[in-house]
């Protein structure tokens, strides 16, 4: 009997675990979703207090330049070297700088400089906003009638929108200028020949829609942050956690709503 | 104007406050204390709003401000005059002091910022802080500044009602006693009514008009300073004196599951004698074999002053009378000489035994030397101790002892007695004085009682 009741208990548990989990998932979705609310609503409020926005976006914008550049310099190189040992043999050199304008505008140059970005301001708001709940900061701007959604909340999504697609057209920038440095350098093309392929199929649409979607994950990267901040537990450990947490969301759903846009759009 | 009626809180499965009613008058300063995680912290957050009851109101000035139907925005109107210090003063790390306390103005008056920047160099002021500490950071600054500067921040709407979330946690004592002065000077400087959580005794007691202490999410003591003092209820006494174990009014230790029924203060009196007599009990077990006198049965010499070290330890410490008193048998020589060694032992081992019997349950006897027995007298009033011990000495000189040659004899006894005092104050001094009466009562021909009287001044 018992070999017989033994599979069905485990497959009970399972199932309760599972819904368990799904429940979880959900109530955290529902959040998530009321604190994307809440800050919308708020973001008019942004001009009574535009000097807090301002400050957050040098700190997301400004202060992450050197990192997207860098980043964005072997973006540009390693796409023009790739494209040349993909194409060697099959495709005529004169179309990569098609490949890499391509690559560069609709998917690596949005998505990976914003990953990138999310992995330096995900984790920074998420740790902020986290030491300030365990700190009772949240708590005592409540106490003194100051909205902490409105004058913390809303000024890093607003900043978060603006500049993700300003150091995603910088990125672009940076890294198509490395991308001619380097055919000039390493691929035997002439570079009046490379920036041919550049202009060839040129879509100012691609360009457009590439850099506006970044805003969308500028919006993604602060919610993440604010989000898995203000559900942190505990002290220095809850904080880790909390911006571990909101790294990975932020990637796995920059990535779904990539998809997602480009199902809409392209 | 602050009161507190029947207040609920669970988080899960853990009830946190179960049943709280408590008082606030205006311009009091109220110390909430208890243990650290019994829902003191919770309280103030009802109170200004940070958390919501699952059952009763909090009502300030006769209008209900909290209760389990009110939402978080409904207390907007409220915090205008409250005004909440927390714990390690949260204050906007991003932010320098200046900016902290001005925060809250900026955001809430459309003063300019000269009358701004007047307002927190004042504030700062109040708080015991040079106007260029504003320019300072939080990390800048030790504990005690930031609970300062949190406090300034805090005052500088002029709230009618001050919430301090234990502020002299983690603060050395001469810093304690800087925020304590100032919560007392807000108090007389701004007219502000106080509530404070702490568990820091020192200051409940410098700061505090009424005590209130919280116990398993109840109220189980709300007075003036003096009456947390005077009070019987065990628990409180374990609290305010920081006893590791539950103590009675005599200085005993109790077993956790007579918490509960002492909490409820059924028949104390009637209980603290049964654990007076537990303790005796375990005393007694504890002893060693050895240690015993084994042909009385009695405590040895050893083992007794031990036990008259705890006593006048506990005696001094509850500030309660207590006499030593040391028996001697008259005629031993005088038997020994006439019966023999083993007739003397019968005597003594007799005398031990009725000791034994005749002494209340809550004083101890042990042999002292070779003819000599000693007898703490616990709670011993000093003008009755020579009536006790010449009661005691009597009912010893009642038993018969038969001797060899068929003849009935009764034991004489004299006996020396000392109270202790601030002369006495120690085991070897009281036995000496008590030993020293029993040479005095020799000296006048044995068969009495003669009491350790104090050196006359000069």
């Amino acid at each position: 009997m018992q070999f017989v009741l033994a599979p069905i208990s485990s497959l009970g548990r399972f199932f309760i675990n599972l819904l368990g989990g799904l429940v979880n998932f959900f109530i955290h979705v529902s959040r998530f979703f009321r604190l994307f609310w809440s800050i919308i609503i708020r973001i008019p409020l942004i001009v009574k207090n535009l000097s807090i926005s301002i400050e957050q976006m040098y700190t997301i914008g400004i202060d992450s330049l050197p990192l997207v550049s860098v980043i964005a310099i072997f973006i540009g190189a390693t796409t023009v070297t790739q494209g040349v040992y993909q194409f060697s043999g099959f495709i005529p050199l004169k179309f990569l700088g098609l490949a890499v304008c391509k690559t560069l505008i609709n998917e690596i140059g949005p998505v990976f400089t914003s990953m990138v970005i999310a992995g330096r301001i995900a984790t920074a708001i998420a740790a902020e906003i986290g030491s300030m709940k365990t700190g009772e900061q949240i708590d005592a701007m409540i106490c003194l009638n100051l909205d902490p959604v409105r004058y913390l909340y809303v000024p890093k999504m607003v900043a978060c929108m603006i500049m993700v697609p300003m150091l995603v057209i910088w990125s672009e920038l940076i890294a198509f200028i490395s991308s001619i440095f380097t055919v000039i350098f390493s691929v035997n093309i002439t570079l009046y020949v490379y920036l041919n392929g550049l202009k060839y199929l040129f879509n100012a649409r691609d360009l457009f829609l590439g850099i506006a979607k970044t805003s969308v994950f500028g919006a993604i990267i602060a919610l993440t942050g604010c989000y898995f901040g203000l559900q942190t537990k505990g002290g220095a450990e809850g904080v880790g956690e909390s911006t571990t947490k909101a790294v990975i969301s932020a990637f796995v759903l920059i990535l779904i709503f990539d998809f997602i846009i480009a199902f809409l759009v392209w | 104007m602050l009161k507190i009626e029947h207040l609920k809180k669970r988080f899960g499965n853990q009830l946190v406050l179960d049943d709280i009613n408590l008082e606030v008058n205006k311009g009091e300063v109220v110390c909430i204390i208890g243990q650290s995680g019994g829902g003191k912290s919770v309280i103030l957050k009802h109170i200004i709003g940070l958390m919501i009851p699952d059952g009763g109101r909090i009502l300030l000035d006769g209008e209900e401000i909290s209760s389990p139907t009110k939402k978080p925005s409904d207390f907007e109107k409220v915090r205008k005059r409250l005004g909440m210090l927390f714990q390690g003063a949260a204050l906007f790390d991003s932010k320098n002091v200046g900016e902290n306390i001005a925060f809250p103005l900026r955001e809430h008056t459309d003063y300019s910022e000269e009358k701004i920047n007047e307002i927190v160099e004042e504030a700062l002021e109040m708080v015991g802080l040079q106007p260029a500490f504003k320019y300072k950071m939080p990390s800048e600054l030790s504990g005690g500044m930031k609970s300062r500067v949190g406090l300034a921040r805090a005052i500088v709407m002029k709230p009618e009602i001050m919430l301090y979330d234990e502020p002299t946690s983690a603060l050395d004592p001469i810093m304690t006693d800087k925020i304590n002065d100032l919560i007392l000077s807000l108090r007389d400087k701004l007219k502000m009514t106080s509530v404070v959580v702490t568990h820091d005794m020192a200051s409940a007691y410098k700061i505090s008009d009424r005590i209130a202490m919280i116990y398993e999410g109840r109220i189980i003591f709300y007075g003036t300073p003096a009456e947390i003092r005077a009070s019987r209820n065990p628990y409180i006494q374990q609290f305010i004196r920081g006893q590791r174990k539950l103590q009675y009014a005599v200085g005993v230790g109790i077993e956790e599951e007579e918490e509960s029924a002492l909490l409820k203060n059924i028949d104390i009196e009637k209980i603290k004698q049964k654990v007076i007599l537990d303790r005796k009990l375990k005393r007694d077990k504890s002893f060693d074999l050895a240690s015993r006198d084994t042909l009385t049965g009695l405590m040895g010499y050893q083992q007794f002053i031990t036990v008259l070290r705890d006593e006048i330890e506990r005696s001094i410490s509850e500030q309660e009378p207590m006499a030593l008193a040391v028996f001697s048998i008259d005629q031993l020589n005088e038997l020994g000489n006439k019966y023999g060694q083993q007739f003397c032992e019968t005597v003594i081992r007799e005398v031990g035994r009725k000791i034994g019997l005749s002494i209340r349950g809550t004083d101890s006897a042990g042999r002292f030397s070779s003819d000599e027995f000693g007898l703490i007298l616990v709670k011993t009033d000093p003008s009755l101790l020579e009536t006790t011990v010449n009661r005691i000495r009597k009912r010893i000189m009642e038993i018969v002892i038969k001797t060899p040659d068929g003849n009935n004899i009764h034991p004489v006894l004299s006996a020396g007695a000392a109270m202790l005092d601030e002369l006495t104050a120690s085991a070897d001094i009281l036995a000496k004085a008590a030993g020293h009466a029993l040479s005095l009562a020799k000296q006048k021909g044995g068969d009495c009682v003669v009491i350790a009287s104090k050196p006359k001044a000069g």
